[in-house]
């Protein structure tokens, strides 16, 4: 895990379990004391889809839209956007946070090694 | 008390004819289905004293709630959140009640409407892992996580999309003997791959067309069944699973495959025995994963089961035999009934299309709530004609 990771999971306090999404609980041993701790955020591309169609003006404007579901080293399955050239099943990515322009914070993959703007850049430089 | 279900007979198998949308609320659909049930079976509103609903729609509803708007008093009553797994569950409870005679007659129903404009919050509020970790990635509802699912199954086993072509294609045929299917007009492999795309790999006719509707059915006993001279089905086996196989990465198989041999046994039958099989058909990836996880054939010979079976009323492996929700529509929570009901109209002679010749032992399965990445619930019932 490089030292600058842009990614904060919620990890057990008791177990260390790091888990997503975001829980009441630990999933594992049930403990309530949860933290959100910066987390290796290397993984592979377990699977992908490129969208032609959604419920929100939002994405409707930028289709088609690729996302990603993203198995993490560091335990979780996450689905991300995709910032990049079109992904395959087991390339090896980053991820981080980036905010999209309803003002949530979200998940965007990139391929690995990628400049670390690549993904901030993916609503475009007004988001 | 016993594992199997011994003395009940599950019968009256009802559908509340589907509208792509309507003004109507669910309880009209739930409503009309009890009436149909009541009806059918020639049975008084006060002899109903179980009802285990099934909806979507409903909230902030129950079947509670529903006593009052139907006026009835129960002694038995059940809200299932399990989408498409609650026609199997509400079976087995049901089942349960009358064997140990906390209810007489209970309707099993699950009704939805579907207003205009109204699909948006329902897909985003769906579950709370959804609104906060699927929603924002696109808003493209299960379309997404099922194309996610569909991409990973074809990279694994070698899955193209004409395989999928197959099975819609031989579901739209067995639509097409059914009035009350949406989709009836015969569907080519040529129509199917040029389909727009909607979420790559899943294409249009790999999706529902959301609706509104109701599927229902009633449990009694055998005996009661019988000294109403009504056609009835035993339940020979059921089981559930929720959150099986927590730790696969991408949903491959479903709780089926863990039950699956408990199952059979427990009906001393094997899938060979099965003369149809209805599966929960959202998309046509997760029909074939319960095919495979139920033993029709072994993992990851899906793609070749649709090249050499043919899953039509009339083929060697019939398989939604009324067309499934990929052509009658996806009338919410009773998408997951529509297979339930359907097997037992196979199984009781009164089918609204195309009678499976010789039909005695079929084979309904559930699968429902996508509440991240895939469905948690998994469920399967085994059906016996009981003249058979």
């Amino acid at each position: 895990m490089s030292a600058a990771s842009p990614l904060e999971l919620q990890v057990c306090r008791q177990c260390a379990r790091v888990q997503y999404p975001v829980r009441e609980v630990c999933r594992d041993c049930l403990s309530g004391e949860l933290e959100w701790q910066l987390v290796d955020n290397s993984g592979e591309v377990l699977s992908w889809t490129r969208l032609h169609a959604s419920l929100e003006p939002m994405f409707r404007e930028r289709l088609p839209w690729i996302v990603v579901a993203v198995q993490l080293n560091a335990g979780p399955v996450v689905l991300a956007h995709w910032a990049g050239a079109e992904p395959a099943i087991g390339q090896a990515v980053t991820v981080q946070a980036i905010r999209d322009p309803a003002g949530r914070q979200v998940l965007a993959a990139s391929p690995g090694g990628s400049e670390p703007g690549a993904a901030a850049m993916l609503f475009g430089a007004n988001a | 008390m016993s594992r199997d279900y011994a003395g009940v007979a599950v019968l009256a198998p009802v559908t509340v004819a589907y509208e792509r949308y309507s003004d109507h609320g669910a309880a009209w659909f739930i409503g009309r289905c009890v009436a149909e049930l009541l009806s059918t079976a020639g049975i008084d509103k006060t002899q109903l004293d179980g009802l285990a609903v099934s909806s979507m729609t409903l909230a902030p509803d129950s079947a509670v709630s529903l006593s009052e708007h139907f006026g009835m008093t129960l002694r038995w009553a059940e809200h299932l959140p399990m989408g498409g797994a609650s026609a199997v569950v509400s079976m087995r409870r049901a089942a349960r009640a009358i064997q140990a005679g906390d209810a007489e007659f209970v309707a099993c129903v699950a009704g939805d409407t579907q207003h205009k404009g109204g699909f948006r919050e329902l897909i985003e509020n769906f579950s709370r892992f959804s609104a906060q970790a699927v929603y924002p990635y696109g808003a493209a509802g299960p379309n997404a996580v099922f194309a996610l699912i569909t991409r990973a199954y074809m990279e694994q086993y070698g899955a193209t999309r004409e395989d999928f072509g197959r099975l819609c294609l031989a579901q739209r045929d067995n639509a097409s003997h059914n009035p009350l299917a949406l989709l009836r007009k015969p569907l080519t492999m040529q129509d199917y791959l040029d389909a727009r795309p909607v979420a790559e790999p899943v294409h249009l006719f790999d999706c529902v067309l959301p609706c509104a509707g109701a599927e229902g059915f009633l449990v009694t006993s055998v005996e009661r069944a019988r000294f109403l001279g009504l056609p009835y089905a035993e339940l020979l086996a059921a089981e559930e699973r929720h959150n099986a196989w927590p730790d696969d990465p991408v949903q491959l198989r479903g709780g089926w495959a863990e039950f699956r041999d408990d199952l059979y046994a427990a009906a001393d039958l094997g899938p060979a025995d099965m003369d149809f099989v209805q599966t929960y058909d959202d998309y046509p990836v997760i029909a074939l994963q319960q095919l495979e996880d139920l033993g029709f054939c072994a993992k990851g010979e899906g793609p070749e089961l649709l090249r050499t079976r043919d899953l039509r009323c009339a083929g060697d492996l019939p398989m939604n035999t009324c067309g499934g929700q990929l052509s009658a529509g996806q009338a919410g929570f009773a998408g997951g009934h529509l297979g339930t009901v359907e097997a037992l109209r196979q199984l009781t002679g009164q089918v609204l299309g195309r009678q499976v010749p010789n039909a005695r032992v079929g084979l309904a399965s559930g699968y429902g709530m996508v509440n991240y990445d895939r469905c948690l619930c998994s469920a399967a019932a085994i059906l016996g004609a009981y003249d058979r």
